[in-house]
């Protein structure tokens, strides 16, 4: 399901225009860029948390010519899906 | 202040909190909202469709085969049966937001005879001693840059660099891993001079290597292993430097602003790429670049994520003062609740309004400030 279809159907969930839904999860978007750039961790109930986690620097070889490269540190963001929602999965 | 605390768990009422805030809607529908989105996206991952959404990231189900286990309490032999499980896939743009503080690292590729266990030995053996380090805060996020810098990168550090001493060693980096790579090369490329980039690069780091050929020689091992050292070096900080998670807020600042510099440095060398031609012209290019540095114009773009009170955060460290940025581009905004993405914003120098993060009064005025623009 894509972002459209999304939008549409929570629009009609709630009985909102499709606008101020767009606007609503666009908000959600910039909040948790924002404090997961802060390192802070989001917890959904029911549905998982987000959380940055840090990558340490690591060294890779190439398989097909054997040069190593040093792979610098980064920031990612994980998803961790929450108990209640990996059983309703299984 | 507020960035000190920092890893805190954000729970579902304060997300309520945030997304209201954000976009200016009322905590009930924000709670109606987050609800209704989470519990749609939960029933379509249960149903088993793929959900994505823009500017987050992709939530799809994949197959895990059954596999053998033990349990670790009995001992007994146990199946885990086939299953699915969840994977969220973030969107370049946040993940690109997040790693914001690492994102002028790049891939280095190593030499040959770089020894992975002197690597760890030395990097045990920094670790304490970077510990001791701590009054020189600022200094040792700087140094941390060269350690996985390209040439080209260090290159513009060297010119952005204010501290006398991290820029000695940064070019004696660069020497060290240019020159080291392809040293007839580099001598020829700079007396050919051409015009295009990557050629004024090989000029440029050719004429110190023109300079200091006959010290280059002489010291090449030391040099070598110098080099090897400050990139230990700098990993040994790295490291320390996630431990102390509460001064990682002020610092992801740096990064950030430095980056913003860099961009316009870059533009400046690229200008005065022509002139990089003698040794003499080196000297000029490592001066003027500085020059006009400080009398350059910060932009920044306004995207999709990266409204004015997140460039007001980035380039002042608090988001009230977005009103500075608005009052500085009121030509190009009209309303600074719905700035179209793309659009092109002057950053005002922090002096100008006298921004101060760490002044509440200054913090006040621009609060003032706001409430006067979103009222008229």
């Amino acid at each position: 399901m894509n972002n459209k279809k999304l939008v549409e159907i929570i629009a009609k969930k709630i009985g909102r225009n499709k606008t101020d839904v767009q606007k609503l999860l666009d908000g959600l978007v910039t909040v948790l860029g924002d404090e997961l750039s802060k390192l802070n961790t989001i917890v959904v109930p029911g549905f998982g948390s987000f959380e940055a986690k840090k990558k340490n620097e690591r060294i890779v070889t190439n398989p097909s010519n054997g040069k190593r490269m040093l792979i610098p540190p980064k920031i990612s963001m994980s998803y961790k899906v929450s108990n209640v929602l990996k059983n309703k999965i299984k | 202040m507020l960035k000190l605390n920092m890893n805190k768990k954000i729970t579902f009422p304060d997300l309520i909190n945030l997304v209201a805030v954000a976009t200016d809607s009322s905590k009930r529908i924000s709670e109606v909202f987050l609800k209704e989105l989470f519990a749609t996206i939960a029933k379509e991952l249960a149903d088993g469709e793929t959900v994505s959404i823009n500017g987050l990231g992709s939530f799809s189900l994949t197959d895990v085969n059954s596999r053998k286990s033990i349990n670790v309490n009995t001992g007994e032999e146990i199946e885990i049966p086939s299953h699915r499980k969840v994977i969220f896939t973030p969107d370049k743009s946040i993940s690109e937001l997040i790693n914001a503080p690492f994102a002028e690292f790049e891939s280095v590729i190593l030499d040959d005879d770089f020894n992975e266990d002197a690597f760890e030995q030395d990097d045990e053996q920094n670790a304490p001693q970077s510990e001791k380090e701590e009054v020189g805060e600022e200094v040792v996020i700087k140094e941390e840059k060269p350690l996985v810098l390209p040439p080209p990168f260090t290159k513009k550090i060297v010119k952005t660099e204010p501290e006398p001493q991290p820029q000695e060693e940064t070019q004696n980096s660069e020497e060290g891993t240019i020159s080291d790579k392809q040293p007839a090369e580099q001598v020829v490329a700079s007396e050919l001079s051409n015009d295009s980039e990557a050629n004024n690069d090989n000029s440029y780091a050719s004429d110190f290597f023109d300079e200091e050929k006959s010290f280059w020689e002489e010291y090449k091992t030391l040099i070598l292993s110098l080099i090897i050292f400050i990139v230990l070096f700098g990993a040994g900080i790295a490291g320390w430097y996630f431990y102390c998670a509460n001064k990682f807020a002020v610092e992801t600042m740096l990064p950030n602003q430095a980056k913003s510099e860099i961009v316009a440095a870059d533009s400046v060398i690229t200008a005065n790429a022509d002139s990089i031609k003698t040794t003499l012209a080196n000297d000029s290019v490592k001066q003027e670049p500085v020059k006009s540095l400080t009398k350059s114009v910060i932009t920044d773009t306004v995207t999709r994520t990266m409204f004015l009170t997140k460039l007001s955060r980035k380039h002042y460290g608090d988001y009230h003062f977005w009103v500075y940025i608005y009052e500085e581009n009121k030509d190009k905004i009209s309303n600074p609740n719905a700035v179209a993405p793309g659009t092109v914003v002057v950053i005002p120098d922090a002096s100008k309004y006298g921004i101060d993060k760490n002044n509440p009064v200054s913090i006040a005025k621009a609060q003032q400030k706001a409430e006067k623009i979103l009222g008229k």
